[in-house]
Order: C-alpha cells, then structure tokens, then sequence
C-alpha cells in the first residue's frame, strides 16, 4: 500500500540578509531531515510514529500526505509515485493536521468543509451527503453551523477529521491527534479513531505522537524515528513482550547511540 | 469542477469580507473618494494644456480613467501575493495543498474575489464619476475598450503570477511587484500625461506596459476609438501577453515544484 525506499529529504537553510548582500555566491546549507528511509505498510495497519522533537516524524507524515517531494529515494502510494504521480497519489491519503488554525475561523464548520470539499473535486448533493454523514460520525452536529472561532480544541481536531475523510482516503494521517485535548475529550477522540475510524471505516491509519499512552490504544505497530532515522520498527505486541512498558522501550531507544 | 472551485474562492473571501462590515462598506467608500479630490485638483489644470488635447482637454476625464484602472492593475498585480501570504500564515495552504486541487490553480484561483471586488471598485469609480462629476462616458467604444481592458488584465495578472513565484521561493519581500507597480503608476501616465516628463523617462516608459495600456483605454473610452485606430498598442499589450503569461505560468510551476522539493512551500 505505502513504500518507502532509500528515502532523504534535505532542507535549506535560509539565507540571512546579510549573507545575500557580502557572500552572495556562497552555496545554501543543507539539513538533513529524513535519512535513508526504508518503510512498507500494508492496508489496515495502524501505526504510530514516535520520535524527540524535531526527529522527522511530520518531515515522513508530509512527504506520504506527498506535500513534500523526497530529495532522493521513491515513495509510492498505492502504486503511484508521489513525485512523478503527485496528485493520484493524493488522492489515497486524508490528512489531519495538528494546525487547529488550519481553518477560516470567520467562517462557519459547514462553510469551511464545503470550500475544502470543492477543492476535492466534490459538489452538489454527493458532498452535502457527505458532510452530513462525517459531522454525524464525529458528533459536531449541533456546532456545525456555528463559526470555527467560537470551537473548542477538540472541536476543531474533529472538524480536521472531517476535512481528512472527506474523499473517502483509503490512508488517514493524523499528526498529534490529542495534542490540544484534555484528559477526558483526549479519551473520546481515542475512541472516536479506533472504533470508528478504522473498525467501521477501515482506515488505515498512521499517527504521530508524543504520548506514549495513546499509542497502546491507538496503535498496532511502533515506528520511532531519530535523529531523520528510523530506529526501531516493531509490532506492539513484540515490544511489550521485550520491555516492561512503552516508557522504557521509548528511553532504551531514544537514550542509546 | 472547474466552475465549483471558482465559486467556492469567492463566496469563501466574500463571507470573510462580509463578516467585518465596516472594513467591507469603507473598502467600497473608499474607492469613491480619490474623484472628489482628483475632481478639484482638475480645477486647477489649464483644459488647453497641449499634453491633454489628444485625450479631450479635460484633466478630471483624463485622471478618472487613469485612477480606476491602476487601481485594478494594482490588484492583480498584489492579491496574489497578499492571499497566499495569509494562507501561509494561517495554516490553510497548507490544507489546501493536501486536496486534488493542483497547488498552481489554489494560488491562480485564491486571486479571485479580490479580481470580483476590484471590479465592483471599477464601477463604483466611473458610476461615481458619471453620476456626480459629469464623466462623459457617451462615446465610450465598448468593444475596443473591452479588448484592451482583458489584454491588459491578463498581463498584469501574469505579473502578479510572477511576483507570487517569487514570495514562494524567497517568502519575503516582493521587490518585483513593488518594482513593476510603482513603475507603471509614475511612469505609466496613470495621473499625469507620459508627454510631460522629461525625454529620457518618456524612452523608458515605452517599455511600460500601463502607458499602452490607459493611452489605448482613454483614447476608447474618451475619444471613441475602435478598435483599428488603438491597433498599435494592441498589438504590443498582445505581444507581451503572449510572452508574460506562458512564463509567469512556467515560473510559477517551477517555484512551486522547488518549494515542495526544498520542503518550504507552506514556510513564511
């Protein structure tokens, strides 16, 4: 469904005022962002990538989501390369996005997702249809026709959610799903990815996450990234038969060389 | 499809607009009040002033046409650039940019209710100018005047396509467009006649692609010219569409590319 191979990505370091008027032919640095990635995932699997700040986990998320463009290596979707087949490639991947501001808070949740929804190709009554069945999936329905400034956090992750589904992605990308929720709507949203999400809509889903204990309830599979590398790359099941708890398996290997 | 994504652009940067009322009914007033005060410094200008006679003798006819278009030009020239910078800064590029809209017709179609609005301004002007300074618009050659005004949009459009290629890749700063905008304002002849500059700047504005364009557009709204007796500048607006629009595509196409290649094309 996904295959990663050799993959890099390098971004420029932006050049400083100064150094554009005194060193103007000085050649940009580069910084490796992604190294060397090699990664399969088949249909169904939810996995959650974990990593230190800044390690490259929504450097991956984007160039999967095919925002980014691998410097070197192929990424493919399905079949589909996301640097020569951009846009097919697209077309099996929602994206969720940690952004909250990621929406027109002057507008209402059912204006936003309906211009998002024109941008996916959908119009008419197929979209409204689908607008409707998603709002209800995620329970916004007595706030969607309420302007996105006056949401909650968890309300907007939600509407994010709907914006992610709305063409129906075979992939669901969800980057820190729970970053901005309390305990207890952190709790629903869980609920809300796994049961609906991926039992009944069977989504495949790919998570990434700073916390250690939604990764239990959201996740089969653990991918932690380093330093732009892949790490470890294990089942849940195989991890918790090695280590104590998730805690020790993310200290082991983040703190070894 | 196409149709649907046009109007969901606009009817998206309409409820914005309209839900800040205020700064939506000042926007429209005050495209209004540049004629007044154009209308009393044309008291001031001689009617028998030589540069003036080729368009009528009138100043305030001569500024009206002038004013509205430039402020139309400046638009397509600048929306561009202003709305994406907005949607970089507010994270919903980057949304867009994961839909099967293709990044090139986001950037192409985010322009287009300000394009709607500046069109409302455009009317607003000579309505104004019409209604209570008495801008004669009865020998107006409605095709000739229509044919210069799309030939001269799409080429300041492809100007504005040019200036976005370039906040895309550098982010800040948009020398090109405060360059090409200033220029064509000073030089172009939009508030005073190109003959009454000195000889080299008149040279240099030849280049200019306003002073063909409101030469052509005064001489058809004014004057009455069809469309063989505005053939020259034309033909060399047309020329410079059919150079500068291809490549402001081509330009925008590899800057976006680069960007999403260097990983900053959502960066401001």
């Amino acid at each position: 469904m996904i295959s990663i191979k050799n993959v890099h990505m390098r971004y420029p370091v932006p050049k400083r005022y100064r150094e554009y008027l005194f060193h103007p032919f000085k050649k940009l640095k580069w910084v490796t962002a992604l190294h060397e990635i090699n990664l399969e995932i088949e249909k169904g699997e939810r996995i959650a990538f974990l990593g230190p700040n800044g390690a490259g986990k929504t450097s991956l998320l984007k160039l999967i989501g095919g925002l980014l463009l691998p410097s070197e290596g192929t990424l493919s979707i399905n079949g589909y390369n996301t640097y020569a087949n951009n846009s097919v490639a697209r077309k099996s991947v929602g994206f969720v996005m940690n952004e909250e501001r990621s929406f027109y808070w002057r507008l209402t949740g059912i204006e936003n997702i309906k211009f998002y929804g024109a941008l996916d190709n959908l119009e008419g009554k197929s979209l409204n249809k689908k607008i409707d069945e998603l709002i209800s999936l995620v329970g916004l329905e007595n706030a969607a026709h309420k302007r996105v400034a006056t949401y909650s956090s968890g309300m907007k992750q939600r509407l994010a959610i709907v914006r992610g589904l709305l063409t129906d992605p075979d992939i669901l990308i969800l980057d820190e799903p729970t970053r901005t929720l309390d305990p207890l709507s952190a709790e629903t949203q869980i609920d809300l990815i796994v049961k609906k999400i991926h039992t009944d809509l069977k989504k495949t889903l790919l998570i990434a996450t700073h916390r250690l204990e939604e990764v239990s309830a959201l996740c089969n599979r653990v991918c932690l990234i380093k330093q732009g590398k892949i790490v470890s790359n294990e089942n849940l099941t195989t991890i918790l038969e090695k280590y104590t708890s998730l805690g020790q398996y993310y200290r082991s290997c983040v703190l070894q060389d | 499809m196409v149709i649907s994504k046009v109007k969901a652009f606009i009817k998206r940067d309409f409820r914005i607009e309209a839900s800040y009322p205020v700064n939506f009914v000042m926007s429209a007033v005050t495209s209004f009040l540049p004629i007044v005060l154009f209308y009393f410094i044309s008291k001031m200008v001689n009617p028998k002033d030589a540069s003036l006679q080729k368009y009528g003798g009138d100043y305030f006819t001569f500024v009206i046409v002038g004013l509205a278009f430039v402020q139309y030009y400046r638009t397509a020239l600048s929306s561009y650039t202003t709305i994406v910078r907005r949607d970089q800064m507010t994270g919903c590029l980057e949304s867009m940019l994961c839909s099967q809209t293709s990044p090139q017709a986001v950037i192409m179609m985010s322009a287009l209710y300000s394009m709607f609005f500046a069109t409302i301004q455009l009317v607003v002007v000579f309505s104004g100018g019409y209604f209570f300074f008495g801008f004669d618009m009865s020998h107006m050659n409605l095709v000739a005047t229509a044919l210069i005004f799309v030939l001269s949009l799409f080429l300041f459009l492809s100007f504005g396509l040019i200036s976005t290629a370039g906040i895309v890749v550098f982010k800040k700063g948009d020398p090109l467009g405060f360059l090409l905008m200033n220029t064509n304002i000073i030089v172009g002849g939009a508030f005073f006649p190109v003959e009454v500059m000195p000889t080299w700047l008149q040279k240099f504005a030849n280049i200019v692609p306003a002073k063909y364009s409101l030469d052509a557009l005064r001489l058809t709204i004014i004057r009455g010219y069809d469309l063989a007796l505005v053939s020259d500048q034309a033909m060399i607006l047309g020329l410079m569409v059919l150079i500068i629009f291809p490549l402001s595509i081509k330009m925008l196409l590899v800057a976006v590319k680069k960007a999403k290649k260097d990983g900053t094309l959502v960066q401001y």
